[in-house]
């Protein structure tokens, strides 16, 4: 009897290490998928992942095609033509926040900034350098305190005023595609738009997942590495879009106040919170104040966002609230 | 007999487990492998480590891909940016993407690389 038991035993333990090569953790399904001029991937976990993954593509593309400025079909894209719009409930509360943003950054968000960035050539990848009068002339196109919305009914009150939700539409998008995933079941899940990321919940093993920080000067490399859990990483940098004019760069995040790229000191501004559209506006913002006003910014609103801020010296800031999820090879300061 | 079953049977499963074991540790590593994706759809499998002589993928859409010397990298494409183009050969870090085509080429099944996700746009943005 005792023989056998032990025979049997021993053919489990020559098997096991066969059962355990592979051993891995729930199997994750992803798609891939071309929208709002990015490329897109959603990876999820767990029994309805398949559906659910589906069900977040579909809601993002239905999103693109309300808030994209070139698609003649779109809110924003007759907004902008007729210069008023009855808008759908998803994008009249876009505008909405965006103006609180405005409201809430002293401007340095800013949806208005349209004219300008269509006179620089960011639409029609035609780059050009606007001359200080042609930039003069759209500064008093620029605004947002100037926008009526009222109910969803949105007015841009002078000929020539536009905007563009770019800055804003995928943080949207990817909190309303984390809402969808959830609502169908997947507990674990990793969202990247174009770079923007939206973590639901935590890995399947139960550990945080890990975000790499993009180096903006060495796309091979990272700032560093921050771990989270039902959180969005966005990051904000000039190399994502610039062009070269006369030896000189230009790139496509605008100071609303000059009209021209900002050059404040930050090269990468990323921005870690619960709301994506939250992370996306800000990380603009930021970039747009500069390091000074951007960590005075970040001090009086210490409870809404950590960020992690590269400037233009090489220098990594990384605000009290994240420092302890995260590292680097490089050196950096903490920011209190 | 009955004694010479059993030892039988385990030579025979030790056998397959240093078999298998084998085959683990020796099998082609995951990194040379690299997917070329059109509109989310894989429409090529590269085994870099394969690629003796210099070739060339069409893609639709205009974009050609350049396997050359363990490495692979856009070739060309009509986007107006050509950043998919300027950006070289596939590292680790950073798919090649062109968005005007569709286009993505990254590693099929990356080693843990310590992190999950990377914050800030992908290249071809």
């Amino acid at each position: 009897m005792w023989t056998r038991i032990s025979a049997i035993l021993l053919i489990f333990a020559i098997l096991a290490p066969l059962c355990g090569c592979e051993a891995k953790s729930p199997k994750s399904q992803s798609v891939e998928f071309f929208t709002m001029d990015t490329v897109m991937e959603l990876t999820a976990y767990g029994k309805n992942a398949g559906t659910a993954l589906h069900a977040a593509q579909a809601e993002i593309i239905r999103l693109d095609r309300l808030l994209s400025i070139s698609d003649p079909e779109s809110e924003i894209y007759r907004a902008n033509r007729d210069g008023f719009a009855e808008l759908s409930g998803d994008t009249a509360a876009l505008v909405r926040e965006s103006l609180a943003l405005y409201e809430l950054t002293g401007g340095a968000f800013d949806i208005t900034v349209y004219p300008l960035m269509d006179a620089w050539g960011f639409y029609s990848d035609e780059y050009r350098l606007p001359s200080d009068e042609e930039r003069a002339r759209l500064a008093g196109l620029v605004g947002s305190d100037r926008l009526a919305l009222e109910g969803d009914a949105l007015t841009l009150p002078e000929p020539g005023m536009g905007i563009d939700l770019g800055g804003i539409a995928k943080g949207y998008a990817s909190d309303r595609a984390a809402e969808t995933l959830a609502d169908n079941g997947v507990a674990s899940a990793l969202i990247s738009l174009g770079g923007n990321i939206v973590a639901l919940g935590s890995k399947p093993d139960g550990m945080p997942w890990r975000v790499a920080i993009r180096d903006p000067l060495d796309e091979n490399a990272f700032s560093g590495i921050v771990r989270v859990t039902d959180t969005a990483v966005v990051t904000s940098g000039g190399y994502e879009r610039c062009f070269e004019l006369d030896g000189k760069s230009y790139h496509h995040i605008l100071d609303p106040a000059t009209g021209l790229p900002a050059r404040n000191g930050l090269i990468s501004v990323t921005i870690i919170c619960e709301s994506g559209i939250l992370a996306d506006g800000l990380s603009t913002a930021l970039y747009v104040m500069g390091e000074e006003k951007a960590l005075a910014f970040w001090r009086a609103h210490l409870e809404l966002f950590d960020a992690v801020l590269v400037t233009d010296d090489g220098r990594v800031l990384v605000t009290s609230g994240i420092a302890e999820a995260f590292s680097s090879e490089r050196d950096f300061e903490v920011v209190r | 007999m009955k004694t010479r079953a059993w030892i039988a049977l385990f030579a025979a499963l030790l056998l397959v487990s240093c078999a298998a074991a084998w085959y683990v540790s020796h099998r082609r590593p995951a990194d040379s492998l690299v997917g070329v994706y059109q509109d989310g759809r894989l429409v090529r499998c590269v085994d870099l480590a394969l690629a003796a002589e210099p070739y060339d993928i069409a893609l639709a859409d205009g974009c050609v891909v350049r396997v050359e010397a363990g490495e692979i990298r856009m070739l060309s494409s009509d986007c107006p940016d050509q950043i998919c183009v300027a950006q070289g050969a596939l590292t680790g870090n950073l798919p090649i993407v062109c968005v005007p085509n569709r286009v993505v080429i990254r590693y099929l099944s990356e080693p843990d690389a310590g992190y999950d996700a990377v914050s800030g746009a992908v290249p071809g943005n």
